[in-house]
């Protein structure tokens, strides 16, 4: 997956240099910029912007720096993942992230914050998860494979609670398991002057841990255009 | 999916006084009036596919009918001005289609439908406006579309899918130039074709007092065609529903062929 994906940047680089021939002049911008509605109330930050996570997790710790408290089945399930027994992560066959892995891929991610929604564009795969901010959560709905999320202001912090979680994703790469009951709680804040996204992310699963338990994921701001590469993976990963 | 998911949802948007009386399709929340504001979700009208008879059914058969819901080619003629390549390309896309062998387009292997094909693919698409930028994300299989506000085009443009575009405001009218289209993607299901060298100009406006947005789509491909020629597209105003989520990956069953068809039947 990282390779191809990385292999499908390059691609675009190159693609972007040949010519294109017959091409007509760009209408000529005019006019003042419209519609462009503010990102967040009064009050509140906004995450809107290009990021991307500071660093790589392949294998998620909590804060403490200890392993998630896995029950023993769910275990055994996690140490065959590891060992790729008779398993393959879900992503090399071009699936969804699942909601918390997501915000663990190692590429640039659109935040989007606006129309009372705060939107994640991850560039692998072009993967989008909406966040519903100020709406009641959607309660004994199917799971989803990004689950649904809901969010609520606490102060300058967002939080955002995921439920329905189809139990088929990993939360990371090494392929730590959850169930469909996982619930997911988020509290997002802006650092440093804004120049550092926190997403502290709880887990509260009881079928799969005997606590729930806490990672906090960081994440720098990448300079340049509001713009992603368009990962494909079914093309570059030729599944 | 939907049903009990639309119905939260719109329960939730009409707010606590009216919600024992909202039904999955009534309308939740009201289409907004502000021309510049596009931001919601809409949904495709139309069927980009053939009719039974495999008649093409996108405003080429007779003009009665045509629903109003689907796209209908905004020029006089019934077929796009086609150069003898874009007609060659056409016809083998329509035989193909006939004889039930119909040609992969990237859909088909869950890539990006490409753009314009995307546009006009029978699904919801939420709009978000953020500074300098309008994204369109759509449900059909997580595609996305970026459109830069009151920027130039740059000079050279990565080819991919779904294009590079930018935008400004004429009045009331978003105006979308698109270039470094893929060849891959094809302009609608039909199979109606085009080059690298497609430039779309899109004129979005909401008309019907905001319940629906108006695309009027100019395709200039100087090599699938002989000259630039107009289709009309409509998006209805959701009431406020979500996008579903659609995982084209999960459960692909029309993969294509080593010789291009897909498999579907």
């Amino acid at each position: 997956m990282f390779k191809s994906v990385a292999a499908a940047g390059a691609a675009a680089c190159v693609l972007g240099l040949v010519s294109l021939g017959a091409v007509q002049a760009a209408p000529k911008a005019h006019g003042k910029a419209h519609g462009a509605a503010p990102g967040a109330a009064a009050g509140h930050p906004d995450f809107t912007g290009k990021w991307k996570v500071q660093a790589f997790v392949p294998a998620i710790r909590t804060d403490a720096g200890d392993p998630p408290p896995l029950r023993p089945e769910a275990k055994a399930e996690y140490d065959r993942r590891v060992a790729r027994r008779d398993v393959k992560d879900p992503i090399d066959s071009c699936l969804p992230h699942g909601a918390v892995r997501l915000m663990f891929a190692p590429y640039p991610m659109l935040l989007l914050q606006a129309n009372g929604q705060l939107d994640m564009i991850q560039e692998a795969n072009h993967t989008t998860r909406l966040v519903y901010i100020g709406q009641p959560k959607v309660e004994d709905d199917d799971p989803k494979w990004l689950g649904d999320s809901t969010g609520r202001w606490d102060g300058r912090t967002l939080v955002v609670e995921t439920i329905n979680n189809d139990h088929r994703t990993w939360l990371d790469a090494a392929g730590l398991p959850h169930s469909d009951e996982m619930k997911v709680t988020e509290r997002l804040s802006l650092g440093d002057g804004g120049k550092v996204l926190t997403d502290a992310i709880t887990i509260d699963d009881p079928k799969t841990y005997t606590a729930p338990w806490t990672t906090t994921v960081k994440y720098a701001r990448v300079p340049g255009p509001m713009e992603l590469k368009e990962s494909v993976c079914t093309r570059d990963h030729r599944m | 999916m939907g049903g009990k998911h639309r119905m939260a949802v719109g329960a939730a948007a009409l707010g606590v006084a009216l919600a024992g009386a909202a039904r999955a399709a009534d309308a939740v929340v009201p289409p907004n009036p502000d021309p510049h504001n596009l931001q919601g979700t809409w949904m495709a009208a139309g069927r980009a596919h053939l009719d039974h008879n495999f008649q093409p059914h996108m405003g080429r058969g007779a003009p009665d009918d045509i629903p109003d819901s689907e796209i209908t080619w905004a020029i006089g003629d019934v077929m796009p001005p086609f150069s003898a390549w874009g007609k060659a390309k056409y016809d083998a896309n329509v035989d193909a289609q006939i004889n039930n062998r119909p040609h992969a387009d990237p859909s088909t292997n869950c890539m990006p439908h490409g753009l314009p094909r995307l546009m006009i693919a029978p699904y919801g698409v939420q709009i978000v406006q953020t500074k300098g930028m309008i994204t369109l994300m759509h449900a059909v299989n997580h595609n996305v579309r970026y459109i830069h506000m009151d920027t130039k085009m740059p000079a050279k443009v990565p080819v991919t899918f779904n294009g590079y575009s930018v935008g400004h405001w004429e009045g009331d009218t978003l105006v979308v130039h698109s270039k470094g289209i893929s060849s891959q993607g094809v302009i609608d299901q039909l199979g109606t074709p085009h080059s690298d060298q497609l430039q779309v100009t899109e004129r979005i406006r909401k008309i019907d007092g905001g319940k629906a947005l108006e695309d009027m789509m100019t395709f200039d491909d100087p090599v699938a065609y002989t000259k630039p020629w107009t289709a009309r597209l409509i998006d209805n105003w959701d009431n406020g529903h979500r996008i579903s989520e659609y995982v084209c990956e999960e459960n692909n069953r029309n993969a294509s062929t080593p010789d291009g068809a897909t498999t579907a039947r």
